[in-house]
């Protein structure tokens, strides 16, 4: 098995298509953090002085009347209101580079895209071998069809296993070590620390390289990569109308179990019953929420547990069609 | 007789919007061990359809398949590292080279268990043999349809196997092409390899083949020796010097009781005489002072036997 595997690997690493998306799905999210990083920068004296020169008429209006503007204490007139009036006119909205937001902002819009571009690679590197019909040439060297499909299977995941671990890793290293250089808030002060930076690395690694046999698993299943890709982008489009002609929670969304995931849960918004606005219009002003009522929560937590439930039955139902379909179709 | 393939009712039937298509039909194979023995079938009369099952691509309807005396599909993890099988068209990766391609299919062998070398090895030598060494760096997709073939053959002889499936392996080749392959596998078969040789080109398998199985319509036809399926020699023609009588030398074969065909049987001249002991159709002219100039076999070729066999079969699957 293990000598199978190899040549799986091996296989893939010869096939240009998966290069190619493995070298996207280590650039894209380079450039990203040198975007992030870049937007970030704190104003050198040169940015300084072209915004203060920008916004000259405002900060005169703001001088005059502080309070307006920053809600200020300082008097008007004063050198304190304004060093207030320039600072609002300068950092004040220079966003900061910021481990907490990262961690649920940026870091799930890269899990995300690692985990579409390594769904691809699981879908190509399967599709190649059905379009071209060299499986039948690889059955005729291992008979042993499961073995077959668990070696190639055991490929794609360890791939979107290594490369979103090394691409996340690699993110953190960066934008932890820029923001100590930044001296902005060290570690002890942040929301997360180390610990539930790994830990997100680990979750996230599992999830793309689910993603990756899951695309290859639905490629075996459907033996081309066309369609898996048509499967795939009705499922992106039609999962949020299928939900609301339903009336099912977006609970089931795809991207809310992904969030839940990358971020050890998350929450969502529901439509609340009819009822429960009306109770918020009572002149007495309760309301559903208020009175405790769950079901007049417009907001609703899902945990990681509830997440990787939903992928991996998802996973689990993709991977058995899959295996059983290769098993015993003819090729 | 000791059989390398046995298939014994063997079907394979396919549902499809106007019904049920039978593929093969209760088919019974048997390849002795040893030789070259052909698969002969019109187009579309389950040649390729009971190779595929054989190798495990394709599960049977019914009935039951023995594979170098293992029966498939249940025992062919066993004995796939003995068999080695070109199916329809060459198929391997475009962008590869024809060396990449062999590597990856030899890696995945249990190369140590065997004792054959290294995968590098193996390759070599197999390119080696099908003549492609020069060429094999290249990508596939470069190659014409006969060097695909052999790559195809080349790829079948990594396994160092007791029994080779070749399905059209001279598909596409140039004459030059056409004759080292035919001559790789009569020394395949002479070197104790069994292989199994489906083919249109008739000729192909008279010349190569040391037996044959005919089918038609998923069906078996004939089966047997090629020289026993195109019949032992019974036909003569006779011929006499110039100035021979052909009337005369008629009369004395009819009154010696042989069953002589009627004037302009034979299209090349002279007289048609069938008998089991052509020695006495010497004997009988010499006996009247008619002299032979010759008398020449008329053989029937598997052409014919394969056209008597096969007409009005019609095409029934791949």
């Amino acid at each position: 098995m293990i000598g199978l595997l190899r040549v799986e690997l091996t296989r893939l690493r010869w096939r240009r298509g998966v290069l190619a998306l493995v070298a996207l799905a280590i650039l894209l999210p380079a450039a990203l953090t040198f975007a992030r990083i870049h937007g970030t920068a704190p104003l050198t004296d040169a940015d300084r002085a072209a915004l203060l020169d920008a916004n000259a008429g405002l900060i005169a209006e703001c001088v005059q009347q502080p309070s307006d503007f920053a809600g200020s204490t300082a008097r008007p007139g004063t050198a304190e209101a304004q060093a207030a009036c320039e600072a609002i006119a300068t950092t004040g909205y220079q966003e900061q580079l910021d481990v907490d937001s990262e961690f649920t902002g940026t870091v799930v819009g890269l899990v995300g895209l690692l985990a579409g571009l390594l769904l691809l690679v699981g879908a190509t590197f399967a599709g190649h071998d059905w379009a071209t019909g060299s499986i039948t040439n690889q059955l005729l060297f291992e008979a042993r069809r499961g073995r077959v499909w668990a070696a190639k299977a055991a490929a794609v995941t360890l791939v979107g296993l290594v490369v979103t671990a090394v691409v996340l890793t690699g993110f953190w290293v960066v934008v932890t070590t820029v923001v100590d250089a930044r001296g902005l808030p060290p570690l002890g002060t942040r929301e997360h620390g180390t610990g539930d930076l790994v830990l997100q690395v680990v979750r996230s690694s599992l999830l793309v390289a689910g993603a990756a046999l899951g695309g290859f698993a639905l490629t075996t299943l459907l033996r081309s990569t066309g369609a898996t890709i048509g499967v795939l982008f009705a499922v992106a489009v039609g999962t949020g109308l299928a939900l609301g002609a339903l009336g099912l929670s977006p609970r089931w969304a795809p991207d809310v179990n992904l969030e839940a995931i990358v971020l050890d849960g998350t929450s969502y918004y529901v439509d609340v019953p009819e009822r429960c606005s009306t109770a918020s219009a009572d002149p007495n002003g309760s309301t559903g929420e208020a009175e405790g009522d769950p079901a007049c929560l417009s907001t609703r937590q899902l945990g990681l547990a509830g997440g990787v439930g939903y992928a991996g039955g998802l996973l689990a139902a993709v991977g058995a069609a899959s295996l059983v379909a290769f098993r015993r179709r003819d090729v | 007789m000791e059989l390398v393939i046995q298939t014994e009712r063997l079907r394979k039937q396919y549902a499809t919007r106007h019904g049920v298509r039978v593929a093969v039909d209760d088919l019974d194979l048997a390849v002795p061990r040893g030789g070259v023995h052909g698969f002969l079938g019109p187009n579309g009369s389950g040649k390729t359809t009971t190779i595929r099952m054989l190798l495990g691509l394709a599960r049977p309807t019914s009935g039951t398949m023995r594979l170098l005396g293992e029966p498939v599909p249940q025992r062919l993890p066993a004995v796939m590292h003995r068999v080695g099988a070109v199916v329809e068209s060459p198929k391997f990766s475009p962008h590869l080279s024809g060396r990449r391609n062999l590597l990856l299919l030899a890696r995945s062998l249990e190369t140590d268990a065997a004792g054959r070398g290294t995968p590098a090895a193996q390759v070599a030598k197999a390119v080696e043999t099908v003549g492609l060494t020069g060429r094999d760096g290249d990508a596939y997709r470069s190659y014409s349809l006969g060097m695909k073939q052999r790559l195809a053959i080349a790829a079948t002889l990594l396994k160092d196997p007791d029994l080779l499936i070749l399905d059209e392996p001279t598909n596409g080749l140039d004459p030059a092409g056409i004759r080292e392959i035919r001559e790789t596998i009569r020394d395949l078969g002479a070197s104790g390899v069994t292989v199994l040789l489906s083919s249109h080109i008739l000729a192909e398998v008279q010349q190569v083949c040391t037996s044959a199985t005919i089918i038609g319509r998923g069906r078996l036809l004939a089966s047997g020796r090629v020289e026993e399926l195109v019949g032992g020699t019974s036909a003569y023609r006779v011929a006499l010097p110039a100035g021979g009588s052909l009337d005369d030398a008629r009369r004395v074969l009819r009154d010696a009781g042989f069953d002589v065909g009627p004037p302009g049987a034979s299209p090349t001249g002279g007289l048609t005489v069938t008998t089991e002991r052509p020695e006495d159709v010497t004997r009988a002219l010499a006996g009247a002072g008619l002299w032979l100039s010759e008398l020449t076999p008329l053989r029937r070729d598997l052409e014919s036997v394969f056209l008597e066999l096969t007409s009005g079969t019609e095409m029934g699957a791949a």
